[in-house]
């Protein structure tokens, strides 16, 4: 059944929180983060996804792919500026906490697909499906991600 | 040894303890959502831009000074020294209300920029000077008709409401995509120049001059290393810019 304006409003609310912490720790900057997932909203205005389950997965993914692109013309309220504590604190916090540790040393596609898999809860078929790949491809991407946070809790303990 | 459920159980346990912004920034204002659709429409206009680029300087010198869009709006500066005329000609346009005056080349004319509403509360006045000819921004306009014009100029004055320039550039999307910022003068006002890329192609330029208690904002989006209609380059953008004189 297709999603109608308020019913995805509804649905973009419940999973907020989840997605925008999710790329938070994908993309360390809060305004990245903010600004992608409001282009993952307008994106489901136009086109809605064909069902709300897994609503999560596929906002991160369209979320991470317009943070990647980059494209942006002037949109935030200037308050939102003004409110900020500056450039470095999301980062600093990450770097704090031992999620941020193990995710410094990916790349930010080895990050999304952590995340995805091990916060978001997508198995790795799902995470093809939303990134558009090959379950392969996500299978050793994930492993080569292990392999480093691996390597990072070592180098740590 | 990394075992997977540990791993899921650290992700959670910390990744939702980030903190989120206020529940009124959730979701995007009417305004945010407008112009992610005025980025499509720049994206989609870039190649009509090209294509008519191409067609229009083909034609430009004949039909220069028979059509009838070189009807601006002007009048003379008062008691203000009158820049050098670009290209052998130029208008004068004049804006009493908000205290500037700014030198267009003879060909350049002022666009209705109503299409993009009063949706922003600080922004007091918005004049768009464009090379285009009315029939070219029809076309255009067939595109989408709320679309930002690559090679256009913007002139925008706001409500500063205390926010300083560099806040004004951060608000604009400097800093949140990788932005070159500096200082200059604009008719002996200090000015604080930004520039970002908002497309692989095309990059957004902007001066913010702070006049009291108003923020004035000349913008303009460029394909660096390319032309715009009518021979338009950065080189005539600039020199507009460089060109405004405040009261």
């Amino acid at each position: 059944m297709a999603i109608d304006a308020g019913r995805w409003a509804e649905l973009y609310r419940l999973e907020f929180p989840r997605v925008y912490r999710a790329l938070l720790a994908v993309l360390r900057d809060r305004d990245r983060a903010l600004d992608a997932l409001h282009d993952a909203f307008v994106a489901g205005l136009r086109r809605p996804p064909a069902h709300d389950a897994d609503l999560a997965g596929w906002l991160f993914v369209v979320a991470v792919r317009s943070a990647r692109r980059g494209l942006r013309l002037p949109s935030l309220p200037l308050e939102r500026v003004r409110g900020r504590s500056g450039e470095g604190d999301i980062d600093a916090l990450l770097d704090r906490m031992e999620v941020g540790r193990l995710l410094a040393g990916l790349t930010e596609r080895q990050r999304a697909m952590v995340v995805a898999q091990f916060y978001l809860g997508l198995d790795h078929r799902e995470i093809a499906a939303h990134f558009g790949v090959k379950t392969g491809t996500v299978s050793a991407t994930l492993a080569q991600a292990k392999a480093r946070m691996r390597a990072e809790v070592r180098n740590a303990s | 040894m990394l075992p997977e459920l540990s791993i899921e159980r650290i992700f959670r346990r910390e990744i939702d303890s980030l903190p989120l912004p206020p529940e009124k920034w959730w979701i995007p204002d009417r305004q945010t959502a407008r112009r992610s659709a005025l980025l499509t429409a720049l994206v989609i206009s870039a190649t009509v831009v090209l294509v008519l680029g191409a067609v229009v300087t083909a034609r430009e010198v004949g039909e220069a000074a028979a059509t009838g869009r070189r009807g601006v709006t002007t009048a003379p500066l008062q008691n203000l020294p009158r820049p050098t005329c670009l290209r052998g000609g130029c208008n004068v346009y004049r804006s009493d209300a908000f205290g500037y005056g700014i030198v267009i080349p003879r060909d350049w004319r002022v666009q209705d920029s109503s299409r993009f509403g009063l949706s922003d509360p600080s922004l007091l006045d918005r004049v768009e000077f464009t090379a285009r000819t009315p029939e070219e921004w029809q076309l255009l306009a067939a595109v989408r008709v709320d679309l930002i014009a690559p090679w256009d100029l913007f002139v925008e004055v706001h409500d500063r409401n205390g926010f300083a320039a560099s806040d004004w550039a951060r608000s604009d999307g400097c800093g949140r995509n990788p932005c070159m910022v500096g200082e200059t003068t604009l008719s002996q006002s200090p000015a604080y120049v930004a520039s970002w890329a908002v497309t692989p192609s095309l990059e957004m330029h902007a001066y913010y001059v702070e006049r009291g208690e108003r923020m004035l904002i000349l913008r303009y989006v460029t394909g660096p290393g390319s032309e715009g209609p009518h021979g338009v380059t950065e080189r005539t953008l600039e020199q507009i810019v460089g060109s405004i004189v405040l009261g």
